[in-house]
C-alpha cells in the first residue's frame, strides 16, 4: 500500500466502499460522499482538534530531546513520549535513544520560527513521573520562566504550547506538515495528538450536502492518541487509554436515527471506539476508554464506518474485524492495491458496512437513552477489553 | 445558494452557554466589548499582540521591517512573510497592554459577580501562522470553540495615512492582511465547529471608510469594505451560522487619536457606550437578515421603541 507522501486537495481523495455482508464493494469519489448515505442516517465525527503535540527541547546540559505528548493528565501536566535528536524523516525505531531523565529534570522548548530558528526558551517541562515500564515515557508538569514567569497562568502556557508545538510529522511524509494540514474542518477543542484523519474528506461543502440530503450530523471529541514514540516496549502499550466526550445531544441524536431506522457511521476509528466504549460503560457522557475492537466485539451502537486504507498488520486493521470478515477485509485491500488507492493518515478512505449490529432489544421506539443503554447493559456484548487502572484525575462520570 | 440564507429567525436570543472570542481586545472597543461580555457571565477570550504595550495602532511591523531591511533581511521571503517574521517576538503572556487589560477586566465587580472567566492570548491576528494557534489555545482555555466571534483587531497602516499613490504596495498588503486575511482565516477555522452545532456568531467591525471614500483613508477603506462582503458572503454560504458586519461610529480611541489628531475628543462617543450598543445588537441578532451591515448607533439605549435597521448609505 503506496503511502500518501503530501497533502492532497480533498477533490482527489477517493472513498473504497464496502459492503461487510455481500462482500460487494465499489470505489467512489469524495465529492459524492453525501450520495453514500440515506436520508435518515447519522454521520457522528470526532471534533477534536489536533495539537502541535511535537514539542523540540533540550535538556539543560544542551542534548536535543523532542517531548511528545501523549496525553493530557490535567490543568498543566501532560504524559509524554521522549525521543532522541532527529527529524521526522528517520523512522521513529532509527532514531537515537533521548537522555535518560529524572524527575525534576526540566526540558527547555523553544519557540520553532518557520525557518527552523528556535527562539525563547521561555516553556518549561519539568519531569514529575518516570513511567516503570519504560524510561522514555514521563509525566511533565508545564510552566514558564523567564522574562513571562510573572504571567505562568494556563492562557500563557496554552500560548506557549501553541507557539512552540509542531504536529506530530510522519516519515513517510517528507515536507513538514503544518498545523493547518492536520485538521478537519470541524475541529474545535485540542483534545487529538494525532489528526482524526478519517475526517479529512468532510469539507464544508460536504458537510452542507449532507444536511442537504437529509443525513444528520452528530459529534463526539475523542483525544485520538498517537501510535508510535519508537520505543517498541512503549508503542505495544498504545494507545494508551484516551479521554472522551459524548454529549447528551450525540445520544439523543443516535436515539432519533434507531427511531426512524436510520443508520449510525462513525466517521473514524477514535468515534467508533467512543460510542462503543460509552455505551459500554452506561452511556457516560465523559470517561477514558481503551477499548481494542476486534473479531469478538459486538458493535451496540456503530453501523458503518469511515476510516483510512490501512495494512493488515495495525490497530486500525483490527478494528475493521468488528465489522466484516477477515476474507471480506482481505478482498478489499487487493482491491484498495489494484484501484491505486493511497494509504495513510493523508491516504485515501474506506467505508465499511458492518455486519448487522447485535440486536439489542428495546432499542426501537424507545423514547430515551437509557432504556437503550439499559437494554445494551443487558445484551450478551462480549468484548475483548485490556485491564485499565482508573486514573485519578481522568474520570469524570459525567452521568445524566 | 441556500434559499433560506438570510431570513430571520424565530428564536430569541440566550447569553446562556455562550463563549467568546474577541481580537484587538487589550484597549478601546475591544475591551470594552470583552468586559460588557464578561459581565453578562460569558468566559471571554481577548485576543491581542504581545511586545511593546504602547504600540499604537499604526504598525509596529512596518517600522520593523525598515529595520529588516536594513540589516539585510531574508532576501527569499515574500514582502509579507519578512513583515510578519522581522515583528517583535511575542512572549506568551502578551505585553503590558493585553495582560493589564486582562486584570483589569477580572477585578471588574460586575464581572467578578457574574463568574464570566477573562483569558488573554497573544498573538497577531495577521500572521497566517496564529490562526491555528488561536483558535486552538482558545478552545483550550475556554473549554470549548468560541460561540461568539468579534473581530475588532484592525491597523491603520502607517501613520500619518498617506494618499493611495504615496502608498507602499507592501503597507497595502499588511493592512489587507490584519484586516481582512486575517479575519478569513480565524473565521475559516473557527466557523466550522459551528456547522454541527448549527449555531454561532461573528462580527466583523467596520468603519464608515468602507461606505465613504476619504483621502487619505485608502488601504483601510478598501479592507473594510472587502471585509464587509466577507461577511455578508459567508452569511450567503453558512446560514444559520450568523455573520454581520457593524459600524461602531467615530470613538475616542488611540486608533482615532492616530488617525486624526486635530479631532475634538467630546465629540466621540466612548467606547463603552458603543461596546453596550453592540450587545444589544448581538441580543436582537436573531431577528435581523444575516449578512447584514449595522450601524451600531441604531442599537443606543435612548431609542428603545426603534426597529434596528439595516444601514446601508453613509451617514
Amino acid at each position: 500500500m503506496r503511502a500518501a507522501s503530501k497533502p492532497r486537495s480533498v477533490h482527489e481523495h477517493r472513498v473504497l466502499v464496502v459492503d461487510g455482508v455481500s462482500g460487494e464493494m465499489h470505489v467512489a469519489r469524495s465529492s459524492e460522499l453525501a450520495t453514500l448515505f440515506e436520508p435518515g442516517d447519522l454521520l457522528v465525527v470526532n471534533d477534536a482538534a489536533t495539537l502541535p503535540a511535537s514539542l523540540p527541547s533540550k535538556t539543560v546540559s544542551g542534548d536535543d530531546v523532542e517531548l511528545r505528548l501523549v496525553s493530557f493528565l490535567e490543568d498543566r501536566r501532560w504524559t509524554a513520549g521522549l525521543l532522541g535528536a532527529g527529524d521526522h524523516r528517520t523512522r521513529t525505531e532509527d532514531r537515537p535513544p533521548p537522555p535518560r531523565l529524572r524527575v525534576g529534570d526540566e526540558l527547555l522548548i523553544g519557540e520553532t520560527r518557520d525557518d527552523g530558528v528556535v527562539s525563547e526558551r521561555n516553556l518549561v517541562a519539568r519531569v514529575v513521573r518516570v513511567h516503570d515500564v519504560s524510561p522514555r515515557l514521563v509525566d511533565v508538569e508545564l510552566g514558564l520562566r523567564g522574562p513571562d514567569a510573572e504571567h505562568d497562568d494556563l492562557d500563557a502556557i496554552w500560548s506557549a504550547l501553541y507557539r512552540a508545538g509542531r504536529p506530530v510529522q510522519y516519515a513517510h511524509v517528507p515536507e513538514p506538515l503544518a498545523l493547518w494540514d492536520v485538521q478537519n474542518v470541524y475541529a474545535a477543542r485540542p483534545w487529538a495528538v494525532e489528526m482524526p484523519s478519517a475526517g479529512r474528506v468532510l469539507t464544508a461543502s460536504s458537510l452542507l450536502a449532507l444536511r442537504r440530503r437529509g443525513v444528520e450530523l452528530a459529534r463526539v471529541t475523542h483525544a485520538a492518541g498517537i501510535s508510535s514514540i519508537g520505543d517498541p516496549v512503549v508503542d505495544a502499550m498504545l494507545p494508551l487509554p484516551e479521554r472522551f466526550e459524548v454529549k447528551d445531544e450525540t445520544w439523543d441524536a443516535i436515539a432519533e436515527a434507531r427511531k426512524r431506522g436510520g443508520r449510525v457511521i462513525a466517521i473514524g476509528t477514535s468515534t467508533a471506539r467512543a460510542l462503543e466504549g460509552a455505551a459500554r460503560s452506561g452511556g457516560r457522557r465523559s470517561a477514558v476508554t481503551d477499548l481494542k475492537m476486534g473479531p469478538s466485539t459486538r458493535r451496540a451502537i456503530v453501523d458503518a464506518v469511515l476510516t483510512g486504507v490501512h495494512d493488515t498488520d495495525t490497530s486500525h486493521f483490527s478494528l475493521l474485524r468488528a465489522f466484516t470478515s477477515e476474507e471480506i477485509l482481505g478482498r478489499a485491500l487487493a482491491r484498495a492495491e489494484r484501484e491505486e488507492l493511497l494509504g495513510h493518515e493523508l491516504g485515501d478512505a474506506c467505508l465499511v458496512w458492518g455486519q448487522p449490529r447485535e440486536n439489542v432489544r428495546n432499542l426501537r421506539g424507545e423514547d430515551s437513552p437509557e432504556h437503550f443503554f439499559q437494554a445494551v447493559a443487558a445484551a450478551p456484548i462480549s468484548v475483548r477489553r485490556r485491564e485499565s487502572r482508573p486514573r485519578g484525575g481522568l474520570w469524570r462520570a459525567g452521568l445524566r | 445558494m441556500n434559499e433560506n440564507a438570510t431570513h430571520p429567525t424565530q428564536e430569541t436570543w440566550t447569553w446562556k452557554g455562550q463563549t467568546a472570542l474577541v481580537t484587538g481586545a487589550s484597549r478601546g472597543l475591544g475591551k470594552e466589548l470583552a468586559r460588557l461580555l464578561a459581565r453578562r457571565g460569558v468566559n471571554v477570550a481577548l485576543i491581542a499582540r504581545g511586545g511593546r504595550g504602547s504600540e499604537s495602532s499604526s504598525d509596529s511591523a512596518v517600522s520593523a521591517r525598515v529595520e529588516e531591511r536594513a540589516r539585510g533581511g531574508r532576501g527569499s521571503e515574500s514582502s509579507s512573510d519578512s513583515a510578519v517574521s522581522a515583528r517583535v517576538e511575542e512572549r506568551a503572556r502578551g505585553g503590558p497592554g493585553l495582560e493589564d487589560a486582562a486584570r483589569e477586566l477580572r477585578a471588574d465587580p460586575e464581572v467578578v459577580r457574574s463568574g464570566g472567566r477573562v483569558h488573554a492570548l497573544a498573538f497577531d491576528v495577521g500572521d497566517k501562522e496564529a490562526a491555528h494557534r488561536i483558535a486552538g489555545a482558545a478552545a483550550a482555555v475556554l473549554g470549548a470553540s468560541p460561540s461568539i466571534v468579534i473581530h475588532n483587531a484592525s491597523t491603520l497602516g502607517p501613520v500619518p495615512m498617506p494618499l493611495l499613490l504615496d502608498t507602499a504596495c507592501e503597507d497595502l498588503e499588511r493592512v489587507l492582511a490584519v484586516n481582512l486575511v486575517g479575519p478569513f482565516r480565524l473565521t475559516k477555522i473557527l466557523a466550522g465547529p459551528m456547522i454541527l452545532a448549527r449555531r454561532g456568531l461573528f462580527l466583523f467591525l467596520s468603519s464608515d471608510a468602507a461606505v465613504s471614500a476619504y483621502a487619505g483613508w485608502g488601504s483601510y477603506g478598501i479592507s473594510k469594505a472587502a471585509q464587509d462582503h466577507l461577511a455578508k458572503s459567508l452569511a450567503a454560504e453558512l446560514d444559520p451560522i450568523r455573520f454581520f458586519a457593524v459600524d461602531p461610529g467615530e470613538m475616542d480611541t488611540t486608533m482615532h487619536r492616530d488617525a486624526m489628531p486635530d479631532a475634538d475628543p467630546s465629540t466621540l462617543a466612548r467606547p463603552i457606550d458603543v461596546a453596550a450598543q453592540i450587545l444589544r445588537l448581538i441580543e436582537a441578532s436573531p431577528s435581523l437578515e444575516n449578512g447584514a451591515r449595522l450601524l451600531a448607533s441604531t442599537f443606543a439605549a435612548q431609542k428603545p421603541s426603534a426597529l434596528p435597521q439595516q444601514e446601508e448609505a453613509a451617514q
